[in-house]
This record gives structure tokens, sequence and C-alpha cells, in this order.
């Protein structure tokens, strides 16, 4: 249904927003936090690198002043302590690299030419520098230039430990982000089933309003929220409901006054027929139009009653088990629709059917007058056994239904488009739309289709459930 | 000096032209405009069959009929103006033999009347005697005897009690119930018999919720046990 899938898109939607939503704000927060956390942690190495490389470079200073051999100067650079267990000093004398034990860091291959350029033309700050190495190590590196012996040192300290730990808490926040997404997404979920549940019902209490459950209301629980809606609803459902229970008492209390009326007129006109032969010519005449208008006019007030049953739901079916193919042969019998042929196989004989007898009598005798006032009598009842049902279908040589008025013919007081080609005491415009309403309340259908078996004329199928053997 | 016909009918102009085309139909009807009146005819003269609206003021239709059951077993026709099970069945548990829905044409009443009045059918003229133990059946007699005791039944109750003692053990059907008790046709109410069979089991089971001789067989009828 089209309203299903608006929901389900709705939801959709509602789902969508609460997942990118989620995945939005904890990004931002991720990154926030990735970017801080970095800053701060090379920050700070930066800083007590610094501190312990310009220590060490004036410790260096000193000792090269003092006149110490380039052994010596090994040897002391060896034992330097830098800010890491993994931090290298690395010193230029003259142009002599020497490079503390073990080699680590050596110059040219792992000095990046612009830091050497920067330290060597920087006055006394020296310079520092991040960048990785051949092997693909992170460093840090500073170099200071030193004021005796065209001397520069440098000390790298590694930034692999940083790295791994901004690699775990990225990984960590990458985590983090996906489960808070996943989380907004079945709090989505979860949310706008609550938010659609209220719509849920207003679409099954106006469904259920619509299939004819007049009474059905919507319960939306306390929600002070809902509340309103609820009660602007079931006021609406309320209106309706007397509106179509005024509508239905009017017809069933006008066609209740005419019950008694209709008594008195129905024995006195059997008195005049009963002097029929002292009458007149005329007055015979009269006598006959007002019997023929006086049937068709009892018939009409039958039929109303019937119908008022329905809007007034007074219609629970007296359920009675009988063989479809004696009833059927009877229903044609009292029709007087002799002519009609009845056609069934012979395992029919025997199949019983539970259902209101005087009711489908009604509908199979409608079917055949309606055939006979529209064309020219039905040709052929035919039943089939279909599944744990039954199909009857009442066939005609007439005129035809046009396939636009199929469905319109069961409604009531419909007028087919050729409504001037009925006759003096025809149908009440009410046979058709009773028989409709009465199998449809067997759980069965009715359609109207073209005769195939003979080329012209209707086919009127009913298809009823209730087979019981 | 022909039937007796009591109509009740609080609508003039109804029971007026009811009277007439019974009359034309040969029957000798008294009219009664309420319950009392009714009530009053019904003890000064003998009827064979009444008529009574259901809708009457004073005392109501259903009243009527009681009060007419206290003292006679006669045909009772109950007319409503509407055939919803709620007045079809309290009319016959009031004690109506059967039912009319208005409007009706006259000559279906005659019709009615004529079933409900006539004579108990013998299933056998040589037959004076169902002997079914506690249960005895003389239909000349128009008598049922249950357990030595002598018990009441309507003239219809009687009928519908004959039809099903006439072939011991067989099920009838309700159409074939209300083609022989009622003379009515295929397409007549089954809720007649129905209320029918369970005011005659009042009457004769010793124990009505759990039947000893008028059986039901789900989905086809009923039949006496033989």
């Amino acid at each position: 249904m089209g309203s299903e899938r608006k929901t389900f898109r709705l939801r959709a939607r509602l789902i969508l927003t609460f997942g990118l939503g989620a995945l939005l704000i904890t990004s931002a927060l991720s990154v926030l936090t990735y970017l801080l956390v970095r800053n701060n942690l090379i920050e700070s190495r930066e800083q007590s690198a610094l501190s312990v490389a310009s220590v060490n470079a004036s410790q260096a200073e000193r000792r090269i002043y003092e006149g110490a051999t380039d052994k010596a100067v090994r040897d002391f650079l060896s034992n330097l302590r830098g800010v890491r267990a993994e931090s290298t000093p690395l010193l230029r004398l003259e142009t002599d690299w020497i490079s503390a034990d073990p080699v680590l860091f050596e110059a040219p291959e792992s000095l990046d030419p612009k830091l050497l350029q920067a330290v060597s033309t920087s006055p006394t700050n020296g310079a520092e520098m991040r960048y990785r190495m051949s092997d693909g190590t992170p460093v840090l590196v500073i170099g200071f230039p030193l004021t005796t012996r065209n001397a520069l040192y440098f000390e790298a300290t590694p930034l692999d430990d940083i790295e791994d730990t901004l690699s775990s808490l990225s990984n960590v926040l990458r985590l983090v982000s996906g489960g808070i997404c996943l989380f907004g997404i079945s709090l989505g979920f979860w949310g706008s089933r609550r938010i659609l549940l209220p719509i849920e019902k207003v679409g099954q209490t106006a469904s259920a309003i619509a299939a004819g459950d007049l009474a059905a209301r919507l319960d939306v629980g306390n929600d002070p929220d809902l509340e309103a809606l609820a009660a602007s609803f079931n006021q609406m459902a309320t209106n309706l409901e007397e509106r179509i229970e005024a509508d239905a008492k009017f017809a069933s209390n006008v066609s209740h006054e005419l019950r008694s009326p209709l008594t008195t007129i129905l024995a006195s006109i059997e008195i005049l027929n009963s002097n029929k032969d002292v009458l007149d010519d005329s007055s015979r005449l009269a006598l006959d139009l007002l019997n023929e208008d006086l049937e068709r006019f009892h018939q009409l007030v039958e039929d109303l009653l019937e119908i008022s049953r329905y809007d007034v739901s007074a219609n629970a079916l007296t359920l009675e088990r009988f063989m479809i193919v004696e009833f059927l042969e009877r229903v044609t019998e009292q029709n007087f629709s002799t002519d009609t042929q009845l056609v069934f196989s012979n395992e029919l004989l025997k199949v019983v059917i539970e259902a209101d007898k005087r009711r489908l009598a009604r509908v199979v005798s409608n079917l055949l007058d309606n055939a006979r006032h529209y064309a020219g009598g039905a040709t052929h009842i035919e039943v089939e056994r279909a599944n744990d049902g039954l199909i009857i279908s009442v066939l005609d040589n007439g005129p035809g239904i046009d396939p636009e008025e199929r469905t319109s013919i069961f409604e009531r007081f419909a007028r087919g488009s050729e409504g001037g080609r009925r006759g003096s005491g025809t149908g009440t415009g009410l046979g058709l739309s009773l028989v409709a309403e009465h199998v449809k309340l067997h759980g069965g259908f009715v359609t109207v289709t073209e005769n195939t078996k003979s080329g012209t004329g209707s086919r009127f199928t009913i298809t009823l459930p209730g087979v019981v053997r | 000096m022909g039937t007796k016909v009591l109509v009740v009918e609080d609508d003039e102009r109804i029971r007026t032209a009811v009277r007439l085309a019974l009359e034309k139909e040969g029957w000798n009807v008294l009219d009664a405009a309420s319950g009392e009146e009714a009530l009053q005819i019904f003890h000064d003269q003998k009827c064979d069959i009444v008529l009574i609206d259901i809708m009457l003021p004073g005392i109501d239709g259903f009243e009527v009929c009681r009060s007419i059951r206290k003292t006679s077993d006669i045909p009772v026709v109950m007319v409503t103006a509407r055939d919803d099970t709620h007045d079809v069945v309290a009319g016959l548990e009031a004690g109506a033999d059967d039912y009319l829905t208005k409007p009706f044409a006259p000559k279906e009443l005659s019709a009615r009347i004529r079933a409900l009045l006539r004579r108990v059918r013998l299933p056998s003229p040589e037959l004076s005697k169902l002997d079914f133990g506690d249960l005895q059946i003389l239909p000349d007699q128009g008598q049922v005897i249950v357990n030595g005791a002598t018990i009441h039944l309507t003239r219809t109750e009687f009928q519908l009690l004959v039809e099903l003692a006439s072939i011991p053990g067989r099920v009838f059907s309700r159409e074939e119930l209300l083609e022989r008790v009622w003379g009515k046709d295929y397409f007549g109410d089954g809720r007649l018999v129905d209320v029918h069979i369970r005011r005659l089991r009042k009457k004769i089971e010793p124990e009505d919720a759990r039947p000893r001789y008028v059986i039901t067989v789900r989905g086809f009828g009923y039949k006496l046990k033989n």
C-alpha cells in the first residue's frame, strides 16, 4: 500500500538523519581530539628535546674549546644522553662529521640539506626540523652552530613512539566514531518507530473506519502531545459515525413507516381483485396497472428494508447446511425460470454448503430477475467447485454490460447507460447491490464478465466460500 | 358456522383491510384493537386461530400470546414489523406457532391459517399409539404420555412430535419439517423448527439440556430416538 511505503520512506529518512548526525558529530570530535593530542605531544617533545639539545650543544662546545681530541669528542658524543635513549647527536668539526657510536644518525645521508643550510646560517639560535629519514623513521632534528672551529651540533630524536601513540589513538577514535554512528542509527530506528507509531495507529484506525468499522477509535495512550490529535481524530470519527447512523436510521424508518400502509393496500387490493368481474373495462385496466406497480413497490420496500438492515448492522448471517444443487433447483423453480439450464458435474450433487439460505436464495433469484428484466432471461446457471468454495455463474444472451459499468451496476440504484430500455414492472435498482452485499457478507464476491460461451450477453459470477463436504 | 379468526391489530386501517380480505377468503373474522380487548373477546367467544400484532398499546403482543397460552393451545400467528431475529424468536418463545412480517398479502396469511388448522396427520391409519417406552403418543386422542403423566402440547408441537415419530430414527431436515408441519416451502425459516423443538424438549424431556428423545443431528436436522 502507498501509505506503508511513505511511512517507510519517512522512517528511512529519520534513521539516515540520526546516523549521519552521529557520524558527523563524532568525526568532528575525533579529528579535534586527534589534532590536539598530536600537537600537544609533539610540542612537549620539541620543547624538552630543544632544552636537552641546547645543554648538550654547550657541553660539546666546551669540550671542543678545551681542545679535546677527535677521539675524545667521539667518546663524549657516544656517552651523551638525549631526551630519549634513542636520541643521537652528530657533530661537524671544520668539514669532518663525527657521529656517536653506534651510528644511527650520520651526515650527509641522514641530515636534511635544508636544515644544514638553516643551521649554518643561523647566528646562535639554531634551527629544528621534522622529517622522515630514508628508512622511514620520523625524526626531530635540532641543530646549533657552535662558536669554535666552525662546528655544528645536531641532535636527532626519533618520533616513532609519538607516531605509534597517535596511530593507536586514531584507531580508537575511528572505532568509537563507528560505534556511535551505529548507535545513532539504532537510536533512529527505535526513535522513528516510537515517533511513527501514532501515525501508524492513525493510519490503521482510518483504514478500519474506511473498511466499515465505524466504531474504531484512536488510542495513543496518555501522551499530551498526541492527545489533541487523537481527540480531533476521534471526534471526526464520531461525527462520521453519527452521520452515517442517522442516514441509515432515516432510510430504515422510512421503510418501516411504509410497511403499515403497504399492508393495508395489499389487503385492500385483494378485495378489489376478487371483485374484478363486476368492474368495467377501464376500472379493470386501472386495477391491472395498480397491481403491477404495487408488486414493484412491494419489492422495492422489501429491498429497502433488506438494505437498511445492512446499514444499521443488524445483518448477522443465519448459517445452515444444505445441498447446493438441490437448493439451486428450488430457487430456479420458485423463480419460474424454467428455461434456465442448471449445469454441474455429478460430484457436485452431494456437495453441502454452509450459508444463509434465505440470503443466498435472494442472491440467485435477484440474478435471475436481473437476467429476465434486461437480457431475456438466464440461459444457464453453472456450478463449479473451487478449493473450499463454489463458483456459481448465471449466464444470459442479452446485450451484455459495458466494461465501464461492470462495477457500478452493483451500486445502489445504479442505472445503466441504457436505463431507458427498462420496461414496465422491472427491477427496483437495488437487486444487484443486494446481491453484492449478501455475497460479501458470506466472505465471497461477485463479478460480471462477457458471456464468452455464446459470444453475447453477460456472465455473473459469484464466488462463495463455505463448502462443508 | 365457519372458522373464527381473531385479528389483533391497533392500526384501524390494517385491521379493517385484513378483516375484509380474510372475510372474502371465507373466514369468520373477529377483531380487536388492543391486547385487553383481544383477551376479552378470546375469553367470551371461542376462536380457532389468533393473529397478533406485536406492537400494541398497553399489553403487547408477546404478553397477549402468553396469556392465551396459559389456557389454550389454539394456533397463534405473530405479526412483526421487523424480521430481525430478536422479535421473531421472542414471539415464538412466547408461544406463537408461526410469524408473518409486514407487509404481507392476505393470501399468504390465509395459507398460513389453513396450514395451522389442518388436522394432525396420522403416520398410518391403523396406528393408534406410538410407544417409545417412557414416551407414548396417542395421535387420534392428541395425547402424549411421559412416564405415565399426560403432557400438554400445543397443536403445532404435537404435530411436530408426530412427524418425528412417524419414522423413528430417521433424520428429518428442517425443510422437511417446515413443509410437513407448517406447510411451508423449501425457503421457510429454520428458526421456526428450532424454537418449537426447544419448546417440545422442555415439555417432554426429563433434562432438556441432555435430550433423550428428540436428538439434534448437527448440520442435518432432528430425529426421534427409537
